[in-house]
């Protein structure tokens, strides 16, 4: 099983990380600021023990006016290193000798502050030079003497405060960071409420009742009501087309169940009381009849199933048919009804025309059309059968002359078992299926079909197919009208 | 005894009629649901075998028309429907009984001849009025234990009498009962096989059963009456 990524988890994680991030940026940025601070105090009170120091360089009140350092009323912090030499390199004064050499050494030429590391500490380090004249009130200004010097303090506990300093608020930080999660975990679950409804309203969903009220919450929601909506209508098409299911269930039962009881209705009588010879021709007569209709409805219902549902396994080898000789035989199959009718079929020029549907639904689809316009015609008119050609595609048109049908079942014709007029119905001898078998063949080749009225009077149906590439038609680039005049 | 089949199926309904007539019934055939409604609304019928499915008007809008205007005839619903939900409007709407199709043709035969007894309050197929004894199964008919060899006519002229004991019965409400639309029919032929049921019946010397009161019909007598 593939593992889900879960919205509400990435989301909060996304925002935990920025708000960490944000934090720590803070947090470095406070260092960097306290550091400053406190390192810019420290200077300060380099620069004043420095100063300090100075001071106490003294006249040595010897003969070569020397200098010295007067270590009296001084105090110098056991930790700070220091060391005083006059122009001549005579140390005046230092902290502690091995390390004072040791930092002389390791400074920088020129006065300034640094920082270094001496014996395993950080120190901050000043070096400077000041002049000391001794006996200045001598004639000749007495003997100026330039002290180099440098003093040290120790930084460690800087760093140390300044971690004192931030610890705070990075703890507040993390605590704040840690309420944040919890309430955004609270908040996420929360607007993410509409969602479960809808997914808890849309688990109860029942296609019996077919219902589905989209909860309050989430039509309110601007992300959530197309989701809705399209549940909604995706429903309603299940509903519906299981609707049509339901009733061509119910339609070809009653359908069955009618013939059935003409069928069996029949036999009872014959058999309710000793007949003679004729009487149980003319039954038996009539209970052939009575199968034959029966047996004619199961065959339709089939033919609707197999071209509706019908295995599509042979998409590879696509089934093609000739249109042009479907209708040659339709028109041969149904001579007789047409001449008993009085009635002629007018079918004229047309090239070959594949249609990608199988040579039975190809005529199937040909002689329904052509029966029932036989059927409706009015005696001594003419049916018109026309194929033409266009670009890809293929029109079959049959116009009657008759009665037509009624506006109101126009949208209906192609139902199974739609009755428009149901006393007619079956005096016509039609099962209510040849137009839906139509369709269904058309929907399969993936054309279409439709059936208007006439001006003058009568119907006219209209075919249109696919068509299929073929050897002899590479020739048909613009519409050819093909019916006669 | 007359029935109305209301029904749109050619086929279905030529084999009622026949079924029916064979069994010594008048019937009259509608088939669709206005013309039906409207051979129903002139009261004559004993019984109505009604489709459900029907061009013009449904099956349960006539059987409701029927009830609205106070017309009591018995109603046997023929159906295709499946469900028991329909079955329940149906007979809340006021049918008195229904089969489902494919339905078996003696079923019908014996559920119409039910309805017609029980709409005239005989819930019995052997019926018993004076020494007079009829057994509408068998339709054979004895007085004092001797069967009758009664035409058919003359049986069914009968049977309506049975149905209607001590009642006057009018020429025009025998005629409209014992003929379909299909039958010539005068009123002297109902005099002729009113006589022949007669001397058929009172052939042993017995009471004359069946009495003529001038210009208002006849009248079934009851044993007490005999006595």
């Amino acid at each position: 099983m593939t593992t889900r990524r879960s919205l509400t988890k990435r989301l909060i994680a996304t925002v935990l990380l920025l708000e960490l991030a944000a934090a720590a940026i803070l947090v470095g940025a406070a260092v960097v600021h306290e550091r400053q601070i406190r390192m810019a105090a420290l200077d300060v009170m380099l620069r004043g023990r420095a100063d300090t120091l100075l001071g106490a360089v003294q006249d040595a009140e010897d003969e070569a006016d020397d200098v010295m350092l007067d270590r009296t009323g001084l105090s110098i912090p056991r930790d700070d290193i220091f060391r005083v030499t006059d122009e001549k390199g005579r140390v005046l004064g230092d902290s502690r000798a091995e390390e004072t050499a040791e930092v002389a050494a390791a400074l920088p030429s020129g006065d300034g502050i640094n920082t270094m590391k001496i014996a395993g500490h950080r120190y901050r380090v000043i070096r400077f030079r000041g002049v000391r004249v001794v006996d200045p009130g001598r004639t000749g200004g007495g003997v100026a003497h330039i002290i180099t010097a440098f003093y040290g303090l120790r930084a460690d506990h800087v760093w140390h405060e300044v971690f004192e300093a931030v610890r705070f608020s990075v703890i507040a930080t993390l605590g704040l960071l840690g309420i944040t999660a919890l309430v955004m975990v609270w908040l996420v679950r929360r607007g993410l409420a509409p969602l479960h409804e809808l997914a808890s309203h849309a688990e109860r969903i029942s296609l019996r009742e077919g219902r589905f009220e989209t909860p309050e919450k989430a039509k309110e929601t601007a992300e959530l009501s197309p989701l809705a909506a399209a549940i909604e209508s995706a429903l309603a098409r299940l509903q519906r087309s299981l609707e049509q299911q339901r009733r061509l269930t119910s339609d070809a039962a009653h359908e069955l169940k009618t013939d059935l009881a003409i069928a069996k209705s029949s036999i009872q009588l014959l058999a309710m009381r000793t007949r003679t010879v004729e009487e149980y021709q003319r039954g038996l007569e009539l209970c052939m009849d009575d199968y034959t209709r029966l047996e004619k409805t199961v065959q339709q219902m089939l033919t609707l199933a197999r071209v509706e549902h019908g295995d599509r396994i042979d998409r590879s080898t696509p089934a093609s048919c000739d249109l042009r000789t479907c209708v040659e035989e339709s028109i041969r199959q149904s001579r007789q009804l047409a001449e008993l009718r009085q009635i002629k079929v007018h079918f004229g020029q047309a090239e070959e025309s594949i249609v990608p549907a199988e040579e039975r639904d190809g005529l199937l689809l040909c002689s329904n059309l052509l029966l029932n316009a036989l059927q409706h015609s009015l005696p001594q008119t003419i049916v018109e059968v026309g194929i033409a050609c266009a670009e890809g595609e293929v029109l079959l048109t049959l116009r009657d002359r008759g009665e037509g049908i009624a506006e109101e079942d126009l949208p209906h014709v192609f139902e199974p078992f739609y009755r428009g007029d149901p006393s007619r119905n079956r005096k016509s001898g039609g099962t209510g299926l040849g137009l839906a078998i139509c369709k269904a063949i058309c929907d399969r080749a993936g054309g279409d079909i439709r059936i208007a009225n006439r001006p003058g009077g009568g119907a006219e149906a209209i075919v249109r197919l696919p068509r299929s590439a073929s050897v002899s038609a590479e020739d048909s680039g613009r519409l050819k009208p093909a019916v006669g005049d | 005894m007359r029935v109305l089949v209301i029904e749109d199926e050619e086929r279905l309904a030529a084999n009622l009629v026949a079924a029916l007539r064979e069994i010594g019934l008048a019937v009259d055939h509608a088939p669709d649901g206005i013309g039906g409604e409207q051979f129903a609304h002139q009261g004559v019928y004993d019984v109505i075998v009604l489709d459900l499915m029907l061009p013009g008007k449904s099956g349960v809008e006539v059987l409701r028309s029927l009830r609205q205007a106070k017309i009591t005839t018995p109603v046997l619903i023929l159906t295709a429907r499946e469900g028991k939900g329909s079955i329940v409007e149906l007979l809340n709407t006021g049918a008195d009984d229904y089969l489902s199709k494919p339905f078996d043709l003696g079923e019908v035969l014996a559920r119409i001849k039910a309805l017609i007894r029980r709409g005239k309050g005989a819930a019995h197929p052997v019926m018993l009025v004076a020494d007079v004894e009829m057994n509408t199964l068998e339709q054979t008919v004895k007085r004092a234990g001797q069967t009758l060899d009664l035409s058919p006519t003359e049986y069914r002229i009968l049977e309506y009498f049975m149905h209607r004991p001590r009642a006057v019965v009018s020429k025009r409400e025998l005629l409209e009962h014992l003929y379909d639309y299909d039958w010539e029919h005068h009123s002297n032929v109902i005099e002729a096989h009113i006589s022949n049921l007669r001397r058929k019946l009172d052939a042993n010397g017995a009471e004359p059963l069946i009495e003529t009161l001038r210009h208002r019909g006849y009248r079934l007598r009851e044993e007490r009456e005999i006595q």
